[in-house]
């Protein structure tokens, strides 16, 4: 049976115990100002960013913003944007049209842009990829300095799924010139409710 | 202090001057100087070629000739780092441990050892400092560009104290020139390549002379300079310090 | 029998080529450090994600046994996998019991190891990279030559052209973003009508058994997420203990790689959604024979970022082909010699061992010494050819003996003083082609230091 070989051959193979270092990572924290880091971070990838001070504030943006998009998913409460009626038997292949999809992120990394969102921020896993404009709203007091506390929170997310988001999709495999906008979402904007 | 002087093989054959330098270098510091006749080669390019065991015996002589000094000190990067981290293949006796701690190339003695960096020389030109690899990442000489740690450099602190001389910067601070030992021969095509590319980069600041702490680098850089033609020299760093203007 | 010299010296007939390659990987190796130098503790950060893996290593059965067990709680099928052909078998099977026929692939270096996508086209199951540069290669019919941009080394015109030929684009004169655009069109139509996503794994983690894929283009997901069944393959030694790891080895990836502070998505998949598979394929094809080798075992800590390439001045002269194996680079050339000691020989001696790799190296492999020690199994192992075990076993004689060496050192240089050049030219073999020999002296150092003495 393979998995006996292999793990046979593993325990036959390592070294004597090495320790697992303890990691200390309050020594990464910096004194930079985490929303201006994650701001500046987030155009530095690619994507735009925008302080609000509420969700309805999100939906008049929006329709300013792309006044144009007609295929619309909304998993945000309160924000009632959407024009695609989706179910639990909706297809990749039905949401293929999608134009604009607003999601609501559970967590912001100042260092390098990234938002967190799982399942439950989303009906359909496809929606936050296959969507043309992604728009994801975040509560400003839900960002953190780096990926090491990012980490303690989703250390025990529930979900089945879920993805740090940082910027729209790229590729530069064409002679390293940078495309913004590869294989999924074309754009990505985030909206960070402030209530200062 | 007693110093044993250790003069690479191919210093030996082709560069003796280099060697002379080194030796008067030392000497102005005040230091005896002494070289054993019967040294050799420090092993470095049958090991490096796979031939590690068959080498021991080069390792042994080296052990033998410089077992009773304080420190032995090179005017070569390569070999002092091939005696400090491949010399762990003989038996650790007494005097290998002696030697693999107190094998120094020619700037870090200068600057660790005896705590200067000014050696009162002359040299007005216009100066590229190659940051020969076994020298810089090997022993650590200086802060390679890969590595997030404060900038420091052994040769560069011992240059900058030379009258009149103006260091150039370079595009690529510390690329491989090529050498590689039997790589020069082996993959000679991209051997050459690197070595162009090095040479471009100190004509295009107007360097006037390439130095290094391996004269391995610069035989090789030469040999390209004099087949092109090119308007740039080498010297070896020893002979900086060491010069007085003629 | 794969020999680097030979396939680098043809690469340097064109040198217009080269310095556009050279450049290309010299400006990602800038990017590198203008990335870690905004980390505050980056080599701190490189010494524990060493150390994490070291550990890993030393309880890798442990670990990959609760990875095991954690994934199957959350749902997904486990496979084990000995070897390249035992991974490809799995893969089919699987694939046949859904009766998928058409697959969609996002960038995995272990399916190319394992000649996975060969494998299933014979058995006539179609299969798209969906990674833009592997698509790319993919048509071309070529090997990637970068394990993260895999077509680096072609350029915009030819790309150009086989969009022609293949995706029926308009000639764009290698117009990036008509490109990407119309593969986008292409891409999107594949992972719509795909039966099955195959992708790689980043990292496992056993104290969720969860696994980790990092693409910029979003390609994993687009595909896992389109189709009802996620196959990912991984190696036995991309497991980290714990989810707390993942961030010390996600700050380094992409900084390492491209720069980036972090790649566009970093996807975490646990569980299957409702109505869909997930299985995952571990394997072994060979990691557990360098799990053995003191001396190349922490080759296995690799997180495949291509740093080592990047800042490698041969691999940026010679590019990812003239290596032959699925990984080129520094880090090929320390893990191909224990998959074909003989077929991989030349490889570690592509190098002048110049430890930049081992200093831009996230994990810390010390891979310029793997290379040193990979030498002297080679040389052990006989594989180095006759002349030169002659010509080193000889020279080592000589060097061992003093009276011996100042004969000889005496010798050749009166010859060489004296032959015609012509002569010593033909002695000193490929040193002459593009070199001069350096200049005889009078007298050799020790002929000056005696003669001195005798003053």
């Amino acid at each position: 049976m393979s998995r006996d070989l292999i793990l046979k051959k593993i325990r036959s193979a390592k070294p004597d115990k090495m320790d697992l270092p303890v990691l200390n990572v309050h020594r990464f924290k910096t004194e930079s100002n985490v929303k201006e880091t994650f701001a500046k971070n987030i155009e530095s990838v690619g994507g735009k960013i925008c302080t609000v001070t509420s969700k309805s504030e999100v939906l008049m943006r929006i329709k300013t913003t792309f006044p144009d998009v007609k295929e619309v998913v909304s998993c945000v409460e309160g924000v009632d944007i959407g024009t695609v009626a989706l179910d639990k038997k909706t297809s990749a292949k039905e949401l293929e049209k999608l134009d604009l999809a607003l999601l609501e992120g559970q967590c912001g990394v100042a260092e390098n842009g990234a938002v967190w969102i799982s399942d439950k921020n989303m009906f359909h896993r496809s929606i936050p990829f296959i969507t043309s404009h992604l728009v994801l709203i975040l509560s400003q007091e839900h960002l953190v300095e780096n990926m090491h506390e990012a980490c303690e929170r989703i250390a025990h997310c529930d979900d089945g799924y879920g993805v740090f988001i940082s910027g729209p999709s790229k590729t530069a495999d064409i002679e390293q010139s940078l495309v913004i906008g590869a294989q999924a979402a074309l754009s990505l904007t985030v909206y960070i409710i402030s209530n200062s | 202090m007693n110093v044993g002087l250790f003069i690479p093989c191919y210093i030996n054959q082709f560069y003796p001057h280099v060697g002379i330098a080194a030796l008067e270098l030392l000497e102005k510091q005040g230091i005896s100087v002494v070289y054993p006749r019967t040294q050799t080669c420090c092993g470095q390019p049958t090991a490096n070629s796979g031939f590690e065991a068959e080498s021991r015996g080069i390792y042994k002589l080296f052990v033998n000739n410089f077992q009773s000094v304080d420190y032995i000190v090179s005017p070569s990067g390569s070999c002092v780092h091939h005696v400090r981290d491949h010399y762990d293949t003989i038996e650790q006796t007494g005097n290998v441990e002696h030697i693999r701690k107190n094998t120094y190339e020619v700037c870090e003695f200068l600057v660790k050892i005896l705590g200067k960096d000014n050696c009162n020389a002359e040299f007005p030109y216009r100066v590229g400092l190659h940051q020969s690899c076994h020298g810089l990442r090997g022993l650590r000489l200086g802060a390679s560009s890969e590595l997030q740690i404060d900038p420091f450099s052994y040769p560069s602190q011992l240059l900058k104290n030379v009258k009149g001389i103006q260091l150039v910067d370079l595009h690529r601070s510390d690329e491989c020139c090529g050498f590689g030992g039997t790589f020069a021969i082996t993959e000679e095509a991209v051997s050459i390549k690197m070595g162009v590319d090095r040479i471009h980069d100190h004509l295009l600041h107007h360097a006037e002379v390439i130095t290094a702490t391996d004269m391995s680098c610069l035989m090789h850089l030469e040999g390209i300079i004099k087949r092109r033609k090119l308007p740039i020299q080498v010297k070896h760093i020893v002979e900086i310090l060491n010069s007085t203007v003629q | 029998m794969n020999n680097h010299s030979i396939s680098a010296e043809k690469f340097n007939r064109n040198e217009e080529h080269v310095n556009w390659h050279d450049t290309a990987l010299w400006f990602v190796r800038q990017k590198r450090d203008r990335a870690a130098s905004t980390v505050e503790g980056w080599e701190e950060l490189r010494s524990l994600a060493s150390a994490i893996k070291a550990h890993t290593l030393s309880a890798l059965d442990e670990y990959l046994v609760q990875f095991e067990q954690n994934a199957m709680k959350n749902g997904i099928y486990i496979h084990w996998a000995a070897n390249a052909n035992a991974h490809n078998e799995i893969v089919y099977s699987i694939l046949h019991s859904h009766k998928a026929k058409k697959l969609v692939k996002s960038k995995s270096m272990l399916t190319e190891e394992c000649g996975l996508n060969h494998f299933l086209e014979k058995k006539g199951i179609e299969v798209i990279d969906t990674d833009l540069g592997e698509r790319i290669v993919q048509l071309a019919q070529e090997p990637p030559s970068h394990i993260v941009m895999p077509a680096i080394h072609k350029k915009r015109e030819e790309i150009d052209e086989l969009f022609q030929q293949h995706l029926h684009t308009q000639p764009s004169g290698g117009d990036e973003v008509y490109l990407t655009r119309e593969a986008r069109k292409h891409l999107r139509e594949k992972f719509i009508s795909a039966d099955a996503a195959v992708t790689g794994v980043n990292f496992a983690i056993a104290e969720t058994g969860a696994i980790v894929v990092c693409t910029n283009e979003g390609n994993a997901d687009m595909g896992v997420h389109a189709t009802p069944l996620h196959i990912a393959s991984m190696g036995i030694e991309k497991i980290i203990p714990k989810v707390e790891h993942l961030g010390i080895f996600l700050r380094l990836l992409a900084r390492s790689a491209t720069g980036q502070p972090i790649t566009a998505y970093t996807s975490y998949y646990k569980s299957p959604r409702p109505n869909a598979e997930m299985h995952i394929v571990i394997v072994d094809n060979g990691r557990t024979d360098q799990l053995a080798e003191p001396n190349f075992r922490s080759a296995l800590k690799c997180i495949r970022c291509g740093a080592c390439m990047n800042t490698c001045p041969v691999y940026r002269r010679s590019g990812g082909h003239s290596y032959g194996y699925t990984i080129p680079g520094p880090i090929g050339s320390i893990l191909s010699p224990n998959i074909d000691l003989k077929k991989y020989s030349s490889l570690p001696f592509a190098s002048t061992l110049c430890g930049s790799c081992t200093d831009v190296c996230p994990v810390k492999i010390d891979i310029h010494s793997q290379l040193y020690q990979w030498r002297q199994v080679i040389a052990e192992k006989k594989e180095s050819g006759f002349s030169k075990r002659i010509a080193m076993k000889i020279s080592a004689k000589i060097l061992s003996r003093a009276k011996t060496f100042h004969a000889v050192s005496k010798i050749s240089n009166t010859l060489l003083r004296f032959l015609p050049k012509y002569i010593s030219k033909a002695i000193a073999g490929k040193w002459t082609k593009q070199r001069e020999l350096p200049e005889i002296p009078q007298y050799t150092f020790l002929e000056w230091y005696e003669k001195r003495r005798k003053r």
